[in-house]
């Protein structure tokens, strides 16, 4: 909290040097001054918000909620870009183990990057985002500190087009492959594989339902046959039709998860082709017995194999007293935790459902890479998981050899780990506790607003699964009445939308100060910069492109509502 | 560009759930027909880049419209791949003597499926 008429160094000159030295700590400016030149200067100036004296304490506070709120959001520790990480809280940038030297300007330029990584940056963009209007330098100056910046890179290994140029456009970080289609399609990541498959698992279900019949008609015939064949009456014509009958099933139930099921059915069409049938008749019973078991058993699980509970997990580096504190709180609350401390365990952990939390205690000191890998390789096959990461001291970790190269692997665990270093009092293991209950009972409420049935329904399929409380509308005038009673935790909007389109929505949105801070996704089929522009002038969080609703929808989602969510709790 | 693959199967259960399959691991374009016959005219009109077919299939089996697709100039040289549930040594060795570019067992995994579909086309 800054006020304005300070001696020496007035608050608006500070928090500009504080800015353009790259902290990004948000200010409120608190002052006597209340004409409105005197605002913008002040927001201008770099300040988050501005509150006039004298002031209701209670709008301060809520203002000072929002502001931590927002930082929560859209700062995280550590940004990634393959080998090179940039830790915003010691503003240290780190290429292989190797500690690059920028320039405030440089550093910030390379963080814009790394926060817009989807993105083909303009100059117009740079110089809008970095430099104020007074002091904004020429387009050509900013090649220049793109030409610096690569060459820093450079130096430390890194490619030369580690930041690429777009020619006519601008430049963006250079993706990680370029990879053929068909070699994409076999290297498919883990986690994509995995919400792929379990998009497939969902539809699967729809056609099983719409087949029923087929299948039931089936099983009809092969308990006809069962029933002849008991009383040694089994005619050509029925035998032909149950071998018919048992192939389909074979063949349908495993395509459909029934994968018992439909040994059991090719168990079944063998026998029925023997010859000599005598004394077969009750072993044709038992596998139409089994048979029919196994669909009652396998379909709750194979077809719903929704993970309805999803653990936060709680990482803790070498301090085996945190921990100690943190399993007698959780005890003492009856809260379902697991702790672990190899790969395998975690694996086991992550199979139960009942878990509210796990705690994964290690020690970078005892630790290989290859034991973090494994750990790494287990996380990739789950769903995005929120995770917490308490690491050992700077002091003692500098201590530890390739200490780096651990953290690195560390980090890119999953996307939603944040680094902290352990500097909690034990008084605040209680309050850690309280934050991983409410995040686990906390639903996250999702509202989507698109005209198109088809799409709805798709982000409804890939939803379902994930204990998300999910309200669909398809007019958007009717948001106005919807919101207020919903407030949802996030908004999904199409661009394209009769009446009001999603970025009039938006601009009305970002208007009223109880939405400012919603994240905002936009679906669309128009991914060119125009529109991404517009986007995110209107002030939209992120795009997901229409062909890509699949692979982008949930990640995009989970990244958006953890970033908050978790800190939030954890930070009140 | 998206290519064409051609499902031949009777079963209109199993012929959506390859079709769905494919589309959302494979990203392809898929035409489908639900028997040997009419896999035949859609071949033809559509021209895919591959067709799955199905081998036990009511009046033209799989082999019978793997012979007609073999002997049209138009189709001759579209790669087939034989859907089956049968997993018999024998019948499979009896599958590869046929010219088809491969055998896939029902049921199959659509990750392994597209992944050979992929190799073939590639």
């Amino acid at each position: 909290m800054l006020d304005i008429i300070l001696p020496k160094l007035n608050g608006i000159e500070f928090c500009k040097r504080l800015r353009s030295a790259g902290n990004q700590t948000p200010v409120l400016l608190l002052t006597a001054q209340n004409s409105s030149d005197k605002k913008v200067i002040g927001l201008d100036a770099g300040a988050d918000d501005y509150v006039v004296k004298p002031f209701e304490i209670t709008e301060l506070l809520a203002r000072i909620r929002v502001l931590l709120r927002r930082t929560n959001s859209l700062l995280l520790p550590v940004l990634q870009w393959r080998e090179l990480s940039l830790n915003s809280s010691i503003h240290e940038v780190v290429y292989q183990e190797k500690i690059l030297n920028l320039t405030p300007k440089e550093y910030r330029l390379l963080e814009l990057f790394l926060r817009s990584s989807d993105l083909v940056l303009t100059k117009e963009m740079i110089l809008d985002r970095l430099w104020d209007i007074e002091e904004a330098p020429s387009e050509n100056a900013i090649a220049v500190h793109i030409k610096d910046l690569r060459r820093k890179l450079k130096q430390a290994g890194a490619s030369t087009d580690f930041i690429e140029t777009v020619y006519g456009i601008g430049y963006r970080l250079k993706a990680f492959n370029t990879d053929t289609a068909a070699e994409k399609r076999e290297k498919k990541e883990p986690q994509t594989e995995q919400l792929l498959r379990q998009q497939i698992k969902q539809k699967l279900n729809t056609v099983w339902e719409k087949f029923e019949d087929v299948n039931s008609d089936r099983l009809t015939i092969l308990e006809q046959a069962n029933h002849a064949w008991l009383a040694d009456s089994l005619e050509s014509q029925l035998l032909e039709q149950a071998q018919w009958a048992a192939h389909k099933l074979a063949g349908g139930l495993g395509v459909f998860g029934f994968a018992q099921g439909s040994r059991y059915a090719l168990e079944m069409e063998e026998l029925l082709k023997i010859e000599s049938k005598t004394d077969r008749g009750r072993e044709f019973s038992e596998l139409l017995a089994a048979l029919k078991n196994s669909l009652k058993s396998d379909l709750e699980p194979q077809l719903n194999p929704v993970n309805q509970n999803r653990p936060v997990i709680l990482a803790v580096d070498n301090h085996p007293q945190l921990v100690k504190q943190l399993v007698a709180e959780m005890s003492a609350l009856d809260m379902s935790f697991q702790l672990v401390k190899k790969p395998i365990s975690l694996k086991k952990a992550l199979a139960r459902t009942s878990l509210n939390a796990i705690i994964w205690d290690f020690s970078l000191a005892n630790f290989t890479a290859k034991t973090i890998d494994e750990f790494a390789q287990i996380l990739a096959e789950s769903l995005p998981l929120p995770t917490i990461l308490f690491t050992d001291s700077e002091e003692e970790a500098a201590k530890l050899k390739n200490i780096t190269s651990l953290r690195l692997k560390i980090a890119r665990l999953n996307h939603h780990i944040l680094l902290q270093r352990a500097s909690l009092d034990m008084q605040a293991t209680k309050s850690i506790v309280k934050a991983l209950q409410q995040f686990q009972q906390k639903v996250a409420k999702i509202l989507v607003v698109d005209d198109d049935p088809q799409i709805l329904a798709t982000i409804k399929n890939l939803l379902n699964p994930l204990n998300i409380d999910l309200t669909v509308l398809d007019k958007s005038l009717d948001l106005w009445q919807i919101i207020p009673e919903l407030k949802p935790d996030l908004l999904i909007l199409d661009v394209a939308m009769p009446d009001l389109n999603g970025i009039e929505l938006c601009q009305l949105l970002r208007n009223d100060c109880r939405w400012q801070e919603l994240p905002i996704l936009f679906l669309t089929i128009h991914n060119d910069l125009t529109t991404v522009q517009e986007i995110l002038r209107a002030g939209g969080n992120d795009c997901i492109s229409k062909t890509q609703t699949s692979s982008q929808l949930v990640p995009k989602i989970f990244n958006h509502l953890n970033r908050g969510q978790l800190l939030t709790s954890l930070v009140s | 560009m998206t290519r064409k693959i051609l499902i031949i199967d009777d079963d209109d259960d199993i012929r959506e759930a390859t079709q769905l399959c494919l589309e959302i691991v494979g990203n392809w374009e898929i035409v489908t027909a639900n028997s040997g016959k009419t896999g035949l005219v859609v071949a033809i009109s559509q021209q895919p880049a591959l067709i799955l077919l199905d081998v036990m299939m009511p009046d033209m089996d799989g082999l019978e419209t793997l012979k007609q697709l073999q002997v049209n100039a138009v189709t001759k040289d579209i790669p087939v791949m034989f859907l089956t549930a049968k997993a018999h040594p024998a019948e499979q060795r009896q599958f590869t003597q046929l010219k088809v570019s491969g055998v896939i067992t029902k049921p199959y995994d659509p990750f392994e499926l597209s992944n050979r579909i992929a190799k073939v086309l590639a």
